[in-house]
């Protein structure tokens, strides 16, 4: 190499060095057990870590500088990296391993990379699990140019990949949609797109602003993005930017005031893409084996260490020192490492095989990842399954799809592990002591024996249902906020590939039966219908109409707050005056309209009857007693929100939506306005204006609700009627409340 | 001369005008005057141009005598046989009513082009475009020329015209094949706050580039299937506004029923259930686009189709449909001129362009008996006319008369030291000394009185302008007219 060593990058005017930041660590948990005990950056795809394909793609691209933030199982990255030939005193380009066990999404780790000014001029922020061939330093270079050239106001270049719907690299999770100015490639849309939802919405002033835009649903996300040194602060002043996508929906909202823009650059022809999930390990693997990814393919940089792979047809790659019985066969597309031994009648097709691993005889392996110092035992079956390194699989032992078998674990002899069973060599931990890992050996010596003696039972189960000799324990998998349940995070891990085919069939019929549905009403595809239908939007059959959809918009936080208030109010024996101050205050915090607090001062004072109680808010006719109560006491107060007729019809609403959500509620809903209308905070006159209010389109949410409601009030109504004859008929002198 | 096929010329000239009824209010908009002819003799030259030589036209029954008598008129150089089909008056009908008249007369596909076409040129081009894609429906888009997309100062208004704003459309052309129309939508229908977009649209067209800066120019090539359609569906009115959109949009559509047919074999069991459980409501189907389409497809053709490695959609899943039955295709113009003259603005921008276009408009026999200035016009001295203006026969033109910029008709008389710019001048018109005519447009038989300055006027048929009297930015036509506008 050219003797471009550190000292001499020093020389460099600062602001020449090109930099990138690389965070290696998913944040997620995607690989299961997997990346328990080894940064997802180190699992090796065709026996090379991730990170050395990203470092190489990194340094190919002219890159000098490079941050590695470290998270989970930081150590490990650091060591790597210390002993990589990116130490070496010959190195085009400096890798500093920069620690923050403390970081939990990628927000924080460009924090921590502003808080050590770390960054001077332009640079790439990576994941640190990309494979890519991609020259990225052309895209800083049209980054560079776009900001001083007439663009200033760039921040970021996302990089993006063709890949059309339905390639085997896209993910469910990773689905999106974006819209593209059409001659300068600004981004002015991006959605994550989930594969149920049947439409997007795209805002109108989009298309009605811009003469010229490109709709993409074509692209795959590379993670690779060219950022200006302004982003690492502007994460810092907008703490809930967590993730990249975060960032760039905040940077699209307050475009206006920012005036800070995005643009994005399409690969066509190179490769860039990312191991975010077990599907994407699968295709990237192919992709590398098929040679998509030249030059970073096995025979030429597939062993760091210098070892000769031969290239052979059909895409079988094998070290020097691989022994081979007589009678096996390596159909295709298959790497297999040195040191490792294969049996005979072993029939082995489209898998990557690690270093010293030993297949036994009339093993079929297919579609698989071995990694080093597997072994498989004669007569097993291995069909799409990740085996780690160190892993046992004993005689006659059959893995059907989608399993996974983490470090150091054994099964068999003679058992079948299920579709998608994913097992590791020690017991799960609690979750939340998953990421603390620098827990002493007593302590994980404890926490062992109390899990011993808690599972043994079922510990002993499991042992026999992985085999007689099996050191194997489920892993189940983590189900984050999402709510995905197991099924999406297997069909997550493997991709369709491994998800059962009748799944697949019966959502291709179904596709079709939308299709011929829509033909037949006569407005096929590209129907652009203003309201698109929400997920919320479910007709209540008890109620006939959707309740959400027609409920005055809230906010429980102000409402709970609220509620505290006027029970601490009422504990403390605040003053009116300044309770009402308080309210006002709160409405201010929460930036709440006057009708919300309006509409939710009677409820909430309901609810004070029921924490006071430390009771829930039912029926209970206690209950009713201590809002009259209340009421009584508090008529002055809400008599200052709720004073003319208009203020009394949302208070009425109000109550109306607190009864629709307490389905037990509903009969007293009369007996509710009647405490109101005793305390004389409601007239009747705004109840029967309310009730005779016809302003809703007949059939509308609104209207059923309205119906709905009116026929609970009905007695109460009829009784006011019936009470305001016979005032009329004796005397006229009652002044109206109007 | 090119090869048409069997393709069948259609011209709409039962246009009421209705975007500029202070010049139409007495002259049916295909007879407006552009240049030395008749505004639908540009069309008409258009197509023979193009090669055909039989060109319907359709007028309104009222308007028939006028447009016979006129095309037929030998200063009119036409060569093309004309077949001048009349509808009625009372209704007001719409483009595809007009052509559900004539759809007898077509064979294979119809070329229907607007009479408000100005355009240099070639349709060949754009007939090629659809016969390359045997596309169902071909439409010819055209940039409007900056002059009129910025905000002109327009006779007859007293501000500045946003021209042309509100009939933007939103077009999508398929990324990979920019001819391809995906979507369409006009802007005005899109006052809604989100656009949705259906996940199966955008499965089989990942990558839409949607421009607004299109105009339509009104020239359609029609597929058979396609007015077949339009005979049953007496619903749509307008080609532009309900049958193009719609023809888009059926795109997505894929012929299930004609599958359960032919490829039993190929279908899965579900989908057996599916068509049977359809056959059902066959009745209501068969009135799909999509099942008028099947006659017209060969088995062939979809099978290559199917197997095509050349699809837009290679690599993508099996599942996304590959049966493009319905295709709408564009001719997209950027180079040269073109205009529909159908607003005030296009129409004013339309008869300024002409002098410099006409030439290529004229055949080689007719170029030389055509003269920007024609011997028949008399000049007295000192008066200067413009090389960039076009006179008619019979002019009469006084001493020390300015004319810039301008296109004066027929048998106009124009007195001593009148200033005439930017203007238009239609048959018959006086102009008495002195006067200053600028940015209007001077219908036919006019009297303009001495010493006079008009600015960016409008004057109407038969109007005497009296002595002296200035105007700016009206459009003046009596009261009468004004009432007939208004009733209208």
């Amino acid at each position: 190499m050219a003797p471009k060593g550190k000292g001499r990058n020093e020389d460099l005017k600062q602001e020449d060095v090109l930099q990138a930041v690389v965070i290696a660590d998913s944040f997620n948990v995607r690989f299961g057990p997997v990346t328990r005990d080894k940064p997802r950056a180190l699992l090796p795809l065709v026996n090379v870590p991730l990170l050395d394909y990203t470092l190489e793609a990194l340094a190919t691209s002219g890159v000098q500088e490079v941050f590695v933030v470290c998270c989970h199982l930081g150590d490990q990255v650091r060591g790597h990296i210390r002993q990589s030939k990116w130490q070496d005193c010959g190195s085009p380009m400096a890798v500093t391993a920069v620690m923050s066990d403390s970081c939990l999404s990628m927000g924080d780790a460009l924090r921590e990379i502003d808080s050590k000014a770390l960054i001077r001029t332009d640079f790439i922020l990576i994941m640190g699990d990309i494979v890519a061939n991609m020259d990225i330093g052309q895209v800083v270079k049209e980054h560079k140019a776009r900001t001083q050239g007439k663009d200033k106001s760039s921040v970021m270049t996302l990089v993006f990949r063709v890949a059309q719907p339905g390639h085997r690299a896209r993910t469910k999770e990773e689905n999106m949609f974006l819209i593209e100015q059409g001659d300068t490639g600004r981004l002015l849309y991006f959605k994550k797109t989930k594969d149920d939802s049947r439409k997007i919405a795209v805002p109108m002033d989009i298309l009605m602003e811009h003469d010229d835009i490109i709709v993409h649903n074509d692209l795959m996300d590379c993670h690779i993005s060219v950022c200006s040194p302004s982003v690492p602060t502007l994460f810092t002043d907008n703490f809930d930017y967590q993730t990249r996508d975060d960032f760039v929906k905040g940077i699209l909202i307050d475009e206006e005031i920012m005036g800070n823009k995005i643009h994005i650059n399409i690969v066509r022809d190179k490769f860039a893409a990312r191991v975010s999930n077990m599907q994407t390990y699968d295709a990237i693997s192919k992709d590398v084996i098929c040679r998509w990814t030249l030059p970073y393919v096995p025979d030429i940089y597939g062993s760091g260490s210098g070892e000769r792979v031969k290239y052979g047809p059909h895409n079988v790659y094998c070290s020097k020192d691989v022994t081979l019985a007589r009678g096996c066969e390596l159909k295709r597309d298959v790497v297999v490492g040195s040191g490792t031994r294969v049996g005979s009648g072993t029939d082995i097709s489209r898998c990557v095989i690690g270093k010293n691993c030993h297949i036994g005889d009339n093993v079929t392996l297919h579609n698989s990842y071995l990694w080093d110092n597997v072994r498989v035992e004669d007569n097993c079956e291995v069909d799409t399954a990740l085996l780690c390194s160190g892993v046992s699989v004993l005689s006659n032992v059959v893995l059907k799809r989608g399993v996974i078998l983490a470090w150091n674990v054994v099964v068999g002899p003679n058992v079948t592990i299920a579709q998608g069973t994913q097992l590791m060599s020690e017991p799960q931990r609690d979750e939340f002591d998953d990421n603390d890992l620098s827990f002493g050996d007593d302590d994980a010596q404890q926490l062992q024996s109390v899990k011993e003696k808690q599972g043994e039972n079922e510990e002993e189960t499991e042992a026999e249902s992985y085999g007689a000799q099996s050191k194997a324990f489920l892993f189940k998998p983590y189900v984050d906020s999402d709510d995905e349940d197991e099924a999406a995070v297997i069909e997550c891990q493997w991709g369709k590939s491994a998800s059962d085919s009748e799944e697949r069939n019966s959502y291709e019929s179904e596709s079709e039966s939308e299709e011929e549905e829509e033909d037949s009403e006569g407005e096929a595809m590209g129907d652009f219908d203003a309201d698109s239908e929400e997920e919320e939007d479910v007709v209540d059959s008890a109620l006939g109409f959707s309740p959400k959809a027609c409920m005055m918009r809230r906010n429980t936080d102000f409402y709970q707050e609220l509620v505290d208030t006027i029970v601490r109010g009422h504990t403390e024996k605040i003053t009116d005056d300044n309770l009402i101050l308080e309210i006002n205050s709160l409405k201010h915090a929460y930036t709440v309209p006057i009708d919300e607090v309006i509409a939710s001062l009677p409820c909430a004072m309901f609810e004070m009857g029921a924490s006071l109680n430390n009771a829930k808010v039912t029926a209970d006719s206690k209950l009713f007693v201590l809002f009259k109560k209340n009421v009584e006491r508090y008529a002055p107060l809400l008599s200052k929100y709720i004073k003319n007729a208009e203020t009394q019809l949302v208070a009425i609403n109000g109550l109306g939506d607190f009864v629709i959500r307490n389905s037990e509620l509903r009969p007293k809903l009369p007996q509710l306005i009647n405490f109101l209308y005793d305390a004389d905070v409601l007239s009747e006159g705004s109840i029967l204006s309310w009730f005779n209010s016809n302003r809703f389109q007949p059939g509308s949410n609104d209207a059923l609700r309205h119906e709905f409601l009116k026929k609970l009030v009905q007695p109460l109504v009829k009784w006011l009627q019936e009470a305001e004859e016979e005032s009329s008929e004796e005397d006229d002198d009652d002044d109206d409340d109007e | 001369m090119a090869n048409t096929g069997d393709c069948c010329a259609i011209i709409m000239a039962a246009g009421s005008g209705s975007r500029m009824t202070d010049l139409t209010n007495q002259c049916p908009k295909a007879l407006l005057p552009v240049g030395r002819f008749p505004m639908i003799w540009y069309p008409i030259r258009s197509l023979e141009k193009a090669g055909f030589s039989d060109i319907v036209i359709i007028t309104r029954k009222s308007w028939e005598k006028q447009m016979h008598s006129i095309l037929s008129d030998k200063s009119v150089p036409i060569l093309a046989r004309l077949e001048i089909v009349s509808i009625p008056d009372s209704e007001d009908l719409g483009t595809a009513d007009s052509l559900r008249r004539v759809a007898p007369k077509v064979k294979t596909t119809a070329l229907v082009v607007s009479c408000d076409l100005i355009s240099d040129c070639d349709l060949t081009d754009f007939m090629s475009v659809h016969r390359k894609h045997n596309s169902s429906i071909t439409v010819m888009l055209s940039q409007l020329p900056t002059s009129i997309v910025a905000e002109t100062l327009v006779p007859g208004f007293k501000s500045k015209q946003k021209n042309a704003a509100s009939e933007k459309i939103s077009i999508g052309f398929e990324s990979n094949n920019e001819d391809h129309i995906l979507f369409w939508r006009s802007q005005i229908d899109m006052d809604s706050e989100y656009l949705s977009l259906s996940k199966r649209f955008l499965d089989r067209f990942p990558c839409t580039r949607i421009q607004s800066k299109w105009t339509d120019c009104h020239v359609y090539m029609i597929n058979k299937f396609v007015i077949e359609y339009l005979i049953n569906r007496s619903d749509i009115n307008s080609l532009q506004g309900e049958l193009l959109p719609q023809v888009v949009k059926k795109q997505m559509s894929t012929l299930v029923k004609d599958k359960s047919h032919e490829e039993a074999d190929m279908t899965t069991t579900e989908e057996a259930d599916m068509t049977s459980a359809d056959a059902d409501n066959k009745p209501e189907k068969r009135k799909d686009l999509i099942d008028y389409v099947a006659g017209c497809e060969f088995d062939l053709t979809r099978e290559a189709n199917f197997l095509s490695l050349t699809s837009s959609n290679f690599g993508a899943s099996p599942d996304s449909p590959q049966k493009d039955l319905i295709r709408c295709y564009a001719y997209r113009q950027t180079a040269g001129f073109c205009v529909r003259a159908n607003t005030i603005a296009a129409y004013f921008e339309a008869c300024k362009q002409i002098p410099r276009l006409m030439l290529q408009f004229l055949d080689n026999k007719s170029k030389g008996t055509m003269p920007p200035v024609p011997e028949s016009t008399s000049i007295k001295p000192k008066s200067q006319v413009g090389a960039d203006c076009l006179l008619g026969e019979n002019v009469e033109i006084g001493e020390k008369v300015s004319i810039k910029k301008s296109v004066i008709g027929r048998h106009c008389k124009i007195d001593d030291k009148v200033k005439i710019t930017n203007s238009i001048i239609m048959d018959h018109v006086t102009i008495l000394e002195s006067s200053n005519i600028s940015n209007c447009i001077i219908c036919d038989s006019a009297k303009i009185g001495d010493k006079c300055e008009l600015n960016s006027c409008i004057v109407g048929q038969k109007q005497s302008i009296s002595t002296m009297s200035k105007h700016a930015n009206e459009a003046l036509s009596s009261v009468t007219q004004m009432m007939e506008v208004a009733l209208e």
